[in-house]
């Protein structure tokens, strides 16, 4: 399936726009971007609660290109809201963590899309992201294997190991003095909890 | 507009894509002649549609291109990439209230995640995998080929959608930190197991050594660099107001 590579699964959403405007007077789509404009990011981004996700994205499509003259020149009827997501493993506990880790940003965000039902009933919201699903014909992962704790753990490491050396240099880190260092800092590596997400 | 958190940059480029007309073998006809042409005529011609790019992927994925998806992975500056083929029947459409698509063309969107400039980007792109470019984009219409590099450019900046919303878990480390990082963990955990038993002095002659063996994975972290907006297409001096004189 091309949705996969390794365990790393790429999800595409085309979720149509709402035409006209919304309660307050703006267009359904202005409205959504800035919903998204005022979305927090780095830690403080609902995304970093869905666990799993290594990267994601909202992308308003207006309208498809013109490849120019001379060919046809096609327009959407409705704009799209574009969401993708690279995360570890399967999609319905993916959706699920959405659900449950970020309901008041969905609402905000897919309230201006035609036929979204709410985070209330788990089962309504799954079909809807289903419903909205493109296959992706062709995914390609850099470190597809790897989930994202095991990720942040390794950039952990690499952090204090470069630390470690640092501290532990020159003539007078004799291998007796060394040794009893290194397994003290092997014990604090395996005992450092994983880094939040969006933190390194 | 948010292209860009923390290292990465997020790239939405939408090319439109011709609809096969009905053949008589449909898609096994196009994978005999994909087929026919890696092996024995380089030449032949395949159409430009959005059957035949089906045919690229599916052959890629069992193996008959390896090396494209290799040369990918091998960008070092791309965590992930992917294309989806929309075809333009296949715009969701959730309610009958929303007017139904009456689409000429089908729709290839390309994403990408990487660390770097736009421009270096797809220049690497045009360099590194010319021939891996084009078989994935010749199907779109009116493409140039990856080269020359310029109208390359053009075609992709023409086609570009700009990102409103974009999350990256890890925005200070670039792929290759990552890849580096997950190399030296690997590599630390052997030599913890290796040298657990050594003497103290044999322990640090293998403890140098370690050090040496793992200098390529010791990536610093954190910083943001500059990133060079998208080239001016002129369309912001077109924007501009006109005055009359």
């Amino acid at each position: 399936m091309a949705n996969k590579s390794g365990q790393a699964y790429g999800l595409t959403l085309l979720s149509p726009i709402l035409a006209g405007t919304d309660p307050s007077g703006d267009p359904h789509h202005m409205a959504l971007r800035a919903a998204l404009s005022e979305m927090p990011n780095g830690p403080q981004s609902p995304l970093a609660a869905v666990a799993g996700t290594h990267l994601a994205r909202w992308v308003v499509i207006d309208d498809v290109p013109f490849p120019g003259v001379p060919s046809h020149e096609d327009h959407l009827a409705s704009r799209y809201l574009l969401f993708t997501a690279c995360f570890d493993g399967e999609l319905v506990p993916y959706l699920e963590a959405m659900r449950t880790g970020m309901p008041g940003w969905l609402e905000q965000i897919y309230g201006h899309c035609i036929g979204y039902p709410g985070t209330a009933d788990s089962g309504a919201f799954r079909r809807y992201m289903v419903s909205c699903q493109v296959e992706t014909s062709f995914f390609v992962a850099a470190y597809g294997a790897a989930t994202l704790p095991a990720v942040l753990r390794a950039l952990d490491a690499q952090r204090r190991m470069i630390a470690f050396i640092q501290s532990h240099q020159g003539p007078t880190w004799t291998g007796d003095r060394l040794q009893p260092e290194f397994r003290k800092f092997l014990v604090q590596l395996e005992q450092a909890p994983t880094p939040a997400p969006a933190t390194l | 507009m948010a292209n860009q958190t923390g290292k990465s940059y997020a790239m939405n480029v939408l090319t439109a894509m011709e609809r096969p007309g009905w053949r008589p073998l449909g898609k096994l006809g196009t994978i005999l002649k994909l087929l026919l042409r890696d092996k024995f005529f380089p030449t032949l011609q395949l159409p430009r549609n959005t059957r035949t790019l089906e045919c690229v992927f599916w052959s890629i994925g069992k193996g008959a291109a390896p090396e494209i998806q290799r040369n990918l992975v091998e960008l070092s500056f791309i965590h992930f990439a992917r294309w989806v083929i929309i075809k333009h029947d296949q715009f969701p459409r959730l309610d009958p209230s929303q007017p139904a698509e009456s689409l000429q063309y089908d729709w290839l969107f390309f994403e990408s995640n990487f660390n770097g400039s736009w421009q270096e980007y797809i220049e690497a792109f045009s360099r590194v995998i010319p021939g891996g470019m084009d078989n994935i984009w010749n199907w779109s219409v009116k493409y140039p080929g990856s080269v020359p590099i310029s109208p390359f450019l053009d075609y992709i900046r023409a086609g570009q959608a700009d990102t409103d919303y974009y999350y990256n878990a890890t925005p200070g480390s670039s792929t290759k930190d990552i890849l580096g990082a997950l190399d030296l963990q690997e590599r630390l955990r052997r030599f913890a197991t290796e040298s657990a038993a050594l003497a103290p002095a044999d322990f640090r002659r293998a403890y140098d050594h370690f050090l040496i063996s793992i200098q390529g994975d010791l990536g610093t972290t954190g910083s943001y660099p500059e990133s060079s907006p998208l080239p001016d297409d002129g369309s912001a001096a077109r924007r501009a107001p006109v005055h009359a004189s």
